[in-house]
């Protein structure tokens, strides 16, 4: 396991060796969710918050699922003011910024 | 604002009786004017009511607000209600005054404390949860390699706090200062855990107990951690007694003594309170053996550091029994659900301890750059020509030590005051002379000729930031 942080300003998206994860912000918690839907692998990063803002709606096949479900499959995440901590798998890290629909 | 405005705001969290309570609770004889800036007595403890507004009733401060004098009355009215649990005496040469221990654990007094804990609670610590969010999956492992991290940065890097005290232009006065500033804690050390070692929780009632027998000497009095405090106090020439400097507090210190409070008189925080716990012992493993050394370079070698010395040692064993033999066993017991609370408690000290080292920087600072803030003012004077506000004070006046929201411009019309920073730092105004004060900072005045007047606008000038 090792520790990757960042500037939550500076990021939304990182990948650990070939899996990627989403910075996603809900109800005041900050999560570091799979990028890849659990349905047929879409790009949820890509999806919208559902009017409820409780839910993650994939942009392939519009399933919906409770952010409370995602954070199930999220990495361990810890945010200090701007300051973003997750813990991951050991292998190569990237980290980079890109518009999120959601955020 | 009115009360009544304040009850029909959506805001409010508070109702009538709320406010009522913090109004009694406020009147307490031993929260009002002092009549020095140094107690004799571990109950009287100043909270300057004029700045108990109704700002406390409303929205929870935000981590920009913490400035503002609300904050430090409330970091102050929340510690006088939490001690009223625990039991001051005077000692050694101090006389008894009954009628003050009477006042300080009084019945009607401790209800009303008891009554507005919780909004105090929230005004003061509600930010906290704001700035920090736990999400995700948190395990063991994940516990154990971030805490990891965390404390190798806290070793190897550079302590502000020391650093500032070396550097400063009066490096005795600056610790001093640091040490008053631990005071409020260190002469009553590990009062709030001592809340969570009663009840019974199994076999982990015990191994925290077993810190507990530490903090307090085994039952030797002299090796008490208290104890070697106050004989540090003592060298240093500073006052070993009980909140003797009760008014030099700041609220960002005022804030970790009380912040285990709050997590260890609501027992449903107790698996933040263990990760608290946790960050404490294990950082102060590595943080006092800097202090020790900072201290010796500034007093010499001779000066004895058993204080901090004895932490540097035994947190490393106590650090080592938080995580081994508390919040593993715990997770094992209660399962990985109670990480978030842990990993939550852990990061809360760790963020209300950088808030309080940068506040103590900038203290020492403006400690040290009084007579530059005097040239300040004298500058701004020019260009300043309105004014917010207008004193006429007699002899011996005196304001117990409180902070601005805003930078503030304080001019001397006649007579002349004592612009108080510290035990140890104070400036002479006289008329035609002034000072800037930074927001924030710490400071109390004394009227030193048969009368003054003085005014006070607010500016933005000042450079301790």
């Amino acid at each position: 396991m090792q520790v990757i942080q960042f500037d939550r300003d500076h990021c939304t998206r990182l990948a650990v060796g070939d899996a990627g994860y989403f910075v996603l912000e809900n109800q005041g918690k900050t999560l570091a969710v799979p990028d890849k839907c659990p349905h047929r692998g879409g790009p949820l990063h890509l999806g919208q918050l559902s009017d409820c803002s409780r839910k993650l709606v994939c942009p392939w096949h519009d399933t919906a699922f409770p952010i409370a479900s995602l954070a199930k499959r999220a990495l361990p995440t810890l945010r200090s003011g701007q300051r973003l901590t997750v813990l991951a798998p050991h292998g190569p890290v990237k980290l980079w910024r890109e518009p999120l629909p959601h955020l | 604002m009115s009360i009544d405005a304040v009850m029909q705001s959506p805001s409010t969290h508070l109702n009538a009786s709320t406010w009522s309570a913090l109004e009694k609770f406020c009147k307490s004889p031993l929260f009002g004017q002092p009549a020095g800036f140094v107690s004799a007595s571990p109950y009287r403890r100043p909270v300057r009511p004029q700045d108990v507004s109704l700002r406390l009733l409303q929205s929870p401060l935000r981590q920009d607000e913490l400035h503002r004098p609300e904050y430090l009355q409330a970091q102050r009215l929340l510690m006088n209600g939490y001690e009223q649990d625990l039991v001051f005496l005077p000692h050694d040469d101090r006389a008894f005054d009954r009628l003050d221990f009477d006042a300080f654990y009084e019945r009607d007094t401790m209800r009303h404390a008891k009554f507005v804990r919780p909004a105090l609670e929230r005004f003061t610590f509600d930010w906290l949860e704001r700035e920090v969010s736990i999400g995700g999956q948190w395990s063991l492992a994940a516990l154990r390699e971030y805490a990891g991290v965390v404390m190798a940065e806290i070793a190897t890097g550079e302590s502000t706090v020391c650093a500032a005290l070396l550097s400063s232009k009066a490096p005795r006065h600056a610790a001093r200062f640091f040490m008053v500033q631990c005071a409020g804690d260190f002469l009553s050390e590990s009062s709030a855990m001592g809340r969570n070692v009663l009840g019974n929780f199994g076999s982990h009632t015990s191994e925290l107990f077993k810190i507990m027998i530490d903090e307090y000497g085994y039952g030797v009095h002299t090796t008490k951690h208290s104890s070697i405090f106050e004989r540090l106090m003592q060298q240093l020439g500073l006052s070993h007694h009980v909140h003797d400097y009760w008014q030099f507090y700041t609220a960002s210190s005022l804030s970790l003594v009380n912040y285990f409070h709050y997590l260890s008189a609501n027992h449903g925080n107790l698996f933040r309170y263990l990760g608290a716990l946790y960050f404490t012992e294990a950082s102060l493993a590595h943080v006092t053996k800097k202090q020790s050394a900072t201290l010796k370079a500034i007093y010499g070698e001779d000066l004895d550091t058993a204080y901090f010395d004895e932490h540097h040692h035994i947190d490393k064993h106590h650090g080592r029994m938080a995580l081994e033999k508390l919040i593993v066993p715990m997770v094992g017991q209660f399962g990985e659900s109670i990480l978030p609370d842990v990993v939550r408690g852990f990061e809360e000290l760790r963020l209300l301890q950088d808030v309080a080292d940068a506040d103590l920087c900038r203290h020492l600072q403006w400690h040290d750059a009084l007579e530059d803030h005097k040239a300040m003012a004298a500058e701004l004077r020019r260009r300043v020509t309105h004014v917010d506000q207008s004193f006429e004070e007699p002899h011996g006046e005196l304001s117990v030590p409180h902070q601005h929201p805003v930078d503030e411009l304080f001019q001397v019309q006649e007579g002349a005051i004592e612009i108080v920073a510290s035990p140890d730092k104070r400036i002479e105004l006289r008329a035609g002379e002034g000072i800037v004060i930074p927001r924030g900072l710490l400071h109390g005045s004394l009227v030193s000729s048969e009368r003054c007047r003085y005014t006070v606008t607010a500016v933005e000038a000042a450079p301790c930031k």
